[in-house]
């Protein structure tokens, strides 16, 4: 038991202050540099070699300037709303499998049953942040910024929610560890066909996972409020949205709330349809021929360790890869309109969604066992 | 008259958007790419590069007063240059040059002239209105200061970064 | 005076309209009433014309005569004129019954064009350093009648530059072009027959005559009247570019007579003092000691601060400390134990408040102190308090100068316990130091730091003539306004909010919160000044008062009696 406890603190404060608070911070410095080597600038490069310490000045100018509390706000849901952006954002991670195990410790925090129920259940908490910021300030550009938020949020959660029951019907449970030894087993839920090739089912199936890989992913973007959905911020029509009237650490709370839900978006995506901490590595022996090998912590001694080491490794580089498509995006597409926006929700990624249940369904149930 | 402005028929694919954002991700990768790879020419990278060697002949700079090849300091503080200064940026207190001078013939010279570089716009009006030559505007651009006080260019300042000013007309020397 | 009007009207034709000019008018003054300015160097109005700047030329004509030696007359019923082929110069002539003149006609125009070239021969290119640059006639013709570029390829003659005149003026002859303005003005108006012409030709230089020196009280003038930037003044020499000053409209308060000048200020700083025309009190002119006479305002001496003595020494504090400590000075006295010493130099509003002060404390010893110099019969009166007869008006000032000596015998009895002194030096009035020193109290609202000051239980600093608004009558009888040219040094206020303030403080609280109020009760009160506001004034003053005392003005009278001998000289 104390063990356990030991363990899960660890894991606790080394997935928060090791892995995702910088990350936080690096992906506001990837987000300035490759926007600006995609608009043919340099971004920032003074401080630190290549700007690299770009976000430790950030952190320094945030804490150092004057937190101001405006006189016409509701002081205490303004004070709390910027924890409330922050914290679901980590919360959720808790039961993401990062890794397999290292020296025989199973690298997820809380290996629950109920696991993607949790992440939709807490992730939804993370819209009261940007709600509640937005009526406590007490101001017109913040409360429109938190009225389109909350709209926007039920609308996405719906095909969110739905794109992934595919996933439960192939898989059968909801621990997100099982979802993650079924695709080591059967293949990808992106590519469901790597597992067996020879299988027609398989890559019927391939249809499906797309779609629901490609809504959820979408739906993604718009829970994490991110470019081209950026609507409750549009700095163009709202100031600055549901933050206008936050300065100092308080904004800078918002602002590593948004970057740490897409960390945590990503982990989710890479968990769920792109094998999580999996990486097949083609191996050749006498004994066995040509086979993937699968690399694990669960392999003895040294091996082992370095093993669990590079599924860790594995699992974050893919949300590295995945946080710069999120980047890449937001400095490709423009901002929906309003209407657009809930139109797309509304009648075209729900209606899909509903759809490739029914599709996925029919193919899980006259796919041979 | 109005005009009428047709939205575009689109077609099944361009409906579907796809297509369109797709090739905008690819663009935006390829000036990505691009930038990655150095094949963009950027900014100049302005304390560690400087343009100092390919000033352009007309750059307008510090005003400066200048000295000529006599090293008479050409100002005869008219005080036109106070006169048309945008923002009143200049400051010149009058003095008469005593008798026993060796220009005394000239009569008039500042006793101060100050020019607050906090204020100067680097329009080039006090080099244009200067009936002596005795104001130009110099390729200095770097002025900085850690005070408002430090900021104003003093008569020794000016006439610092002024130096001296060869082939300028010399009417005082027709004098007697 | 219509009869009048009619009997000297005249009948002449100026640029082809027909218009009516008394008999006597100058040709030159016609034209410029009729709206086109004739250009003009030597000519100056109060001054005779010798007509040698040829700068004023005109085409003119006469009427032309029938056989029957009668105007013959043209289709609109007017006289045809017969213009006579050369220009006339238009400052030597006075206007006629039926004469014609163009101002602008090619011909003037070429007049004017070769007599400015000739003009800027020897003048030399010194205007970046020249005073006069901005002001200067040569410069606005030139840009009217002038050439851009100079045919002149020899050299330039020299002239000596830099010469002292006098103590005040100093001559630059190179830019000099031979108007001799300063020339009649030194003998007709100043009476000081100094300067004149050497050399002949080109060479021709104004100096003054052998073993003379331009020194009388008007040198000043010459500077004025001074066409171009031969004679300056050595105060204001090189001290600013006049296109930089602000002009506010004032008078002198250095003497009786209350010329009316204009104060030349830039950023509150007083450059010069110049003369404003006004016929009724000083023609165009002022005396060098009333023009100059500003430096004090700019004194290292002035007051900055309140002042109050405490612990035995005079300590700076704020005006609500300063005032309270005054009214608490003076609270333990009643009337006849106070005297207060006013001063001719304050305006009318200042004295009646003093008046009135004297009134809510009951003090009736109250008195100017007189104020004399030598006088002459040109500007400068005998009378160096601008505003005696406002102080006899408002019953400030005795007849006699009686009170004072009574405040004086009071103070030396010990009945007089506490003094007042609004702008004047005691020592200066025969009340010495251990006469002060005996005084309990001595209160005392100035400009300057002075010895009398050091004695004082409570020092007001006040604001000199430019710095403040505020009425005044002159020696004649003319009530004059001075206007605000320049804010007040440090924490120094107007006299009349002190005296105001100072009077609500002792209990007598009353409605008074813009000088305008103060003329306002004053002129209900006093009828010489009913109906007058301080804005009906005007910039020339008002005649409220039929006192003979001081000189006339050496306006148009003086230049009457010039010209009158002139025709007896030179019979045309």
């Amino acid at each position: 038991m104390t063990f356990l406890v030991l363990t899960s603190l660890l894991k606790i404060f080394g997935i928060v202050f090791l892995v995702i608070l910088p990350m936080v911070s690096y992906t506001v410095y990837a987000e300035r540099r490759v926007s600006a080597l995609i608009q043919d600038r340099l971004g920032p490069n003074r401080v630190g070699p290549a700007g690299l310490f770009q976000p430790i000045a950030d952190a320094m100018k945030f804490i150092l300037k004057e937190d101001f509390t405006p006189a016409h706000v509701n002081k205490f849901y303004f004070w709390l709303a910027p924890c409330l952006a922050m914290v679901p954002a980590i919360m959720t991670i808790a039961v993401v499998p990062f890794g397999s195990s290292l020296l025989g410790v199973p690298m997820v925090i809380a290996d629950i049953n109920v696991g993607v129920l949790y992440v939709f259940a807490i992730a939804s908490l993370g819209v009261y942040g940007i709600v509640i910021a937005g009526w406590a300030s007490n101001s017109k550009y913040p409360f429109l910024g938190g009225v389109r938020s909350s709209s926007q949020m039920i609308s996405y959660e719906l095909s969110l929610g739905l794109a992934v029951i595919p996933i439960f019907l192939l898989v059968g449970q909801l621990r997100l560890t099982s979802i993650v030894d079924y695709q080591i087993a059967n293949g990808w839920m992106i590519a469901p066909f790597l597992g067996d090739p020879t299988n027609l089912w398989k890559w019927l199936l391939t249809i499906p996972m797309l779609i629901s890989f490609v809504v959820f992913t979408i739906a993604i973007f718009a829970e994490t409020n991110r470019l081209p959905f950026d609507l409750p911020e549009a700095e163009t029509e709202l100031v600055g949205g549901y933050h206008t009237e936050y300065s100092s650490m308080k904004f800078a709370l918002f602002f590593l709330g948004e970057y740490a839900a897409m960390i945590t978006g990503s982990a989710i995506i890479v968990t769920l349809f792109l094998g999580a901490w999996h990486l097949p590595i083609p191996w050749w022996n006498h004994a066995h021929g040509f086979h993937w090998l699968l690399i694990s912590g669960s392999l003895g001694g040294w091996l082992g360790f370095l093993g669990g080491l590079f599924n860790i490794f594995t699992f974050f580089a893919k949300v590295a890869v995945l946080l710069l498509v999120f980047i890449w995006v937001r400095w490709t597409l423009p901002r929906f309109r309003y209407d657009q926006l809930m139109r797309l929700g509304w009648v075209f990624f729900f209606e899909i969604a509903l759809v490739n249940i029914f599709i996925a369904a029919i193919i899980v149930a006259y796919m041979p066992k | 008259m109005s005009i009428v402005v047709r939205r575009p028929n689109l077609s099944w694919s361009e409906k579907l958007y796809l297509p369109a954002i797709f090739s905008g991700m690819i663009i935006t990768l390829g000036h990505f790419m691009k930038m990655l790879l150095g094949r963009t020419k950027v900014t100049m990278q302005y304390p560690e590069e400087k343009w100092d060697s390919h000033l352009p002949d007309h750059y307008r700079g510090a005003p400066a007063l200048v000295k000529d090849e006599r090293d008479r300091l050409r100002c005869v503080a008219c005080q036109l240059c106070e006169f048309i200064c945008p923002p009143r940026a200049i400051k010149i207190v009058p003095g008469e040059i005593p008798l026993g001078d060796r220009f005394a013939k000239v009569e008039k010279y500042p006793e101060e002239f100050d020019i607050d570089m906090i204020r100067c716009i680097y329009c080039g009006m006090c080099e244009e209105v200067c009936p002596e030559q005795a104001i130009f505007l110099r390729k200095d651009y770097a002025i900085t200061g850690l005070t408002r006080a430090e900021m104003v260019h003093d008569k020794k300042k000016l006439i610092e970064i002024g130096g001296v000013m060869h082939g300028l007309v010399l009417k005082w020397n027709e004098k007697k | 005076m219509p009869n009048e009007s009619q009997q000297h009207m005249v009948n002449v034709q100026i640029n082809g309209v027909w218009r009516q000019f008394p008999k006597g008018t100058r040709l030159i003054e016609a034209c410029e009433q009729a709206g086109s300015y004739v250009p003009r160097y030597c000519y100056h109005k109060k001054l005779s014309s010798p007509g040698n700047c040829r700068m004023c030329l005109i085409e003119m004509g006469m009427p032309k005569m029938g056989p029957d030696r009668k105007p013959s007359l043209g289709p609109d019923g007017k006289p045809e004129i017969n213009w006579m082929p050369r220009p006339q110069i238009s400052c030597a002539t006075d206007v006629s019954e039926g004469l014609g003149v163009r101002t602008h006609s090619p011909m003037v125009e070429e007049c004017r064009r070769g007599v400015m070239e000739f003009l800027l021969i020897n003048h030399p290119l010194d205007c970046p350093i020249c005073d006069q640059a901005g002001e200067c006639r040569l410069q606005e013709f030139s840009v009217e009648y002038g050439r851009q570029d100079s045919r002149f390829f020899e050299n330039k003659v020299k002239k000596p530059k830099n010469v002292e005149l006098g103590p005040r003026v100093t001559l630059d002859d190179e830019r000099c072009i031979l108007c001799s303005r300063c020339i009649r003005f030194s003998k007709e108006i100043a009476k000081d027959d100094v300067l004149g012409f050497i050399d002949r030709g080109s060479f021709t230089t104004l100096t003054a005559h052998p073993g003379k020196r331009l020194e009388n009280n008007y040198s000043l003038n010459t500077v004025d009247i001074c066409p171009v930037g031969a004679l300056t003044s050595s105060d204001f020499r090189f001290k600013m570019r006049v296109w930089f000053l602000k002009e506010t409209k004032s008078f002198c308060t250095s003497c009786a007579t209350g010329c009316n000048t204009l104060i030349g200020t830039r950023e509150d700083v007083i450059y010069r003092q110049t003369p404003r025309e006004n016929d009724a009190v000083n023609s165009c002119w002022m005396c060098d000691y009333g023009r100059l006479n500003f430096d004090y305002l700019q004194s290292e001496r002035r007051l900055l601060e309140p002042l109050v003595r405490e612990d035995g020494g005079l300590r700076p504090t704020d005006w609500t400390h300063a005032l309270q400590s005054v009214v608490s000075l003076l609270r333990p006295f009643v009337g006849w134990q106070i005297a207060i010493l006013a001063s001719g130099r304050m305006t009318n509003e200042e004295l009646w408040l003093a008046a009135r002060l004297a009134q809510s404390l009951g003090v009736t010893l109250i008195d100017i102190v007189p104020r004399t110099g030598p006088g002459d019969d040109i500007l400068l009166s005998p009378d160096r308090n601008p505003n005696t007869s406002g102080a006899r008006l408002l019953h400030v000032a005795s007849e006699s100068g009686d009170i004072l000596q009574q405040i004086k015998h009071a103070i030396w009895s010990g009945q007089v316990q506490a003094l007042i002194s609004l702008g004047e030096n005691p020592l200066h009035c025969g009340i010495g130091p251990e006469l002060l020193t005996r005084l309990p109290v001595y209160i005392t609202m100035d400009l300057l730091e002075n010895e009398a000051t050091s004695y004082a239980s409570a020092v007001l600093p006040s604001l000199g003539f430019a710095e403040k608004r505020g009425s005044i009558i002159n020696g004649k009888g003319r009530l004059q306004r001075l206007n605000r040219a320049v804010r007040g040094p440090g924490q120094a206020r107007d006299d009349w909010e002190i005296m105001r303030d100072l009077m609500q403080s002792l209990g007598g609280g009353n409605g008074v919160y813009t000088i305008e109020d103060v003329f306002r009760e004053m002129s209900a009160a006093v009828p010489e000044l009913s109906g007058l506001t301080l804005s009906r004034i005007g910039d020339l003053g008002v005649q409220v008062m039929n006192i003979d005392k001081s000189p006339d003005a050496p306006g148009e009278p003086a230049a009457e009696k010039v010209r009158a001998r002139e025709r007896q000289e030179h019979p045309q």
